[in-house]
């Protein structure tokens, strides 16, 4: 038996899923991937960075790189304050730094809803 | 919301995987993420991603001056349109040449002011850097109107420095009426070669013992190896051969290849200089004839199998192209060339299925042309 205790059951569990899929013989790269679909699809947020740190953990490359691209790709059009509420982060940007880095950048807030999410 | 806080490490990761233009909004999330933004490596790291998932991009824009001028991206595997940028710094009533394209970081100059009046631009993150840089000490008793000005820009990877160089020829006159050997020697004192670094944000000269060439494309053609390349003429001690000119990005030294011996594929051929699979590569066309606009448009590609080695030239395609040629553009990284023809539409012809296909622009007029990949680089200016 080995202990693995950063990694809690049900997260562990998910892991266990995918490796199954993944190491199955007779299982195509195109099942493959669309396993990999439906697997991540829907995942919320928190299930996925658990994932995130239970592949990086284990050293299990596919998964933890996919995981980390659905990350990216759920994030990429919210807002700052969206991005800082999820991670955790404090900002200690003064408000006038804040409003300085909006304004050298400002097309990039474009087309963003401030409070997007 | 999530059970443990993720470690920088992992955020790193993620963050690398983001667009261009959703890092530089998340500059603003904290400062450590603003520092890893802004930090070299993570942008070459961010950039090296970028091309290994295929997005890139050609890049058109006007060279003439038109108040809705614009840098405009078409995606570089279906020529869609896919995103129409303002130029960020101030252009009006300049004509624009690009000299090239590096990593997301175009190098410009303002043809009134060719040499002398450069930009680096990102335009993709609106970042620009103006460099004036007058040209002086070519040269004594020549006319500046009659300087010919080569330039060319290149990225060297170990330094992380994106260089331009500029290469002042002073055309004397009085040249013609001295004996061939003088002439050789006398070339170096007519020419002077800067080269400018943007990690210094400043130029050297390059000192030069002799400099048996004439150049004449204005801007360099083709960045590989670590040295651009211009077709040019070499002054042999009979003739002038055309050649490729090189200029390495490290040493700062020119060197030399030789091309190879084309004669039996036809007369009047014109050559444009690319890459092909990863090697340098000649492509000889006719270009095309408005009196004899039916006539075969007989094209050859001939690749170095072996860089710097003359004797791994290596005809490789005779392909036929229709429509004619007027002018090549650029090289894809999908073995394509792209080139205008007689109707100033973009023809992209794929070498080894000789398809060809034809992007009606919006944009009419004499285009830059060149292949771009979205980047963060030039973030700070």
């Amino acid at each position: 038996m080995i202990p693995l205790p950063l990694i809690d059951g049900r997260t562990l569990a998910r892991v266990i899923t995918y490796l199954n899929k993944h190491t199955e013989d007779d299982a195509s790269d195109e099942a493959k991937r669309k396993f990999d679909e439906e697997f991540l699809y829907g995942m919320e947020v928190g299930v996925l960075y658990d994932a995130a740190l239970a592949a990086n953990y284990l050293d299990i490359g596919g998964l933890f790189h996919e995981v980390c691209q659905r990350i990216a790709d759920g994030m990429m059009n919210k807002s700052v304050e969206w991005v800082r509420k999820t991670f955790h982060i404090e900002s200690e940007f003064t408000s006038e730094e804040e409003v300085q880095i909006k304004k050298e950048y400002a097309w990039a807030w474009e087309g963003v809803d401030s409070n997007a999410d | 919301m999530m059970t443990n806080d993720l470690p920088f490490e992992i955020i790193t990761i993620i963050l690398m995987m983001l667009p261009t233009d959703s890092l530089v909004r998340f500059q603003c999330v904290c400062k450590a993420w603003r520092d890893l933004i802004r930090d070299s490596t993570f942008i070459n790291q961010h950039l090296e991603l970028r091309k290994s998932k295929g997005k890139g991009y050609l890049l058109s824009v006007l060279m003439d001056y038109d108040p809705d001028r614009t840098f405009s991206l078409l995606c570089d595997k279906t020529f869609e349109e896919a995103l129409e940028i303002h130029i960020p710094f101030q252009s009006a009533e300049m004509s624009l040449i690009v000299i090239g394209s590096c990593n997301g970081l175009l190098c410009l100059s303002d043809t009134q002011r060719y040499g002398t009046a450069l930009y680096l631009c990102n335009p993709y993150i609106r970042r620009y850097r103006i460099i004036n840089h007058p040209i002086t000490g070519v040269g004594e008793s020549s006319d500046p109107k009659n300087d010919s000005i080569v330039l060319g820009f290149g990225y060297y990877d170990k330094t992380d420095d994106y260089k331009i160089v500029r290469v002042v020829a002073s055309d004397d006159e009085h040249d013609d009426d001295l004996d061939l050997s003088s002439k050789h020697c006398k070339t170096a004192e007519h020419t002077k070669v800067d080269v400018y670094s943007s990690i210094a944000n400043s130029w050297k000269n390059v000192v030069l013992e002799s400099f048996p060439w004439s150049l004449f494309d204005v801007r360099s053609e083709l960045v590989v190896c670590d040295s651009i390349h211009w077709k040019a003429f070499y002054r042999d001690t009979n003739e002038d051969v055309l050649a490729i000119l090189t200029f390495h990005l490290g040493n700062e030294t020119f060197g030399h290849i030789g091309l190879p011996n084309y004669e039996e594929d036809g007369e009047d051929l014109m050559e444009f200089v690319g890459l092909y699979k990863g090697k340098l590569s000649l492509f000889l066309f006719h270009q095309v004839d408005p009196q004899h606009p039916w006539q075969d448009h007989f094209c050859y590609l001939w690749v170095m199998m072996e860089y710097g080695v003359e004797s791994s030239w290596t005809k490789t395609l005779n392909i036929t192209v229709d429509p004619g040629i007027v002018r090549p553009l650029v090289f894809t990284r999908y073995d394509e060339i792209i080139f205008a023809d007689s109707e100033q539409d973009l023809v992209v012809c794929h070498f080894d299925s000789n398809t060809a296909k034809i992007i009606r622009l919006a944009e009419r007029g004499y285009l830059n042309f060149t292949s771009y990949m979205d980047s963060l680089v030039l973030l700070e200016g």
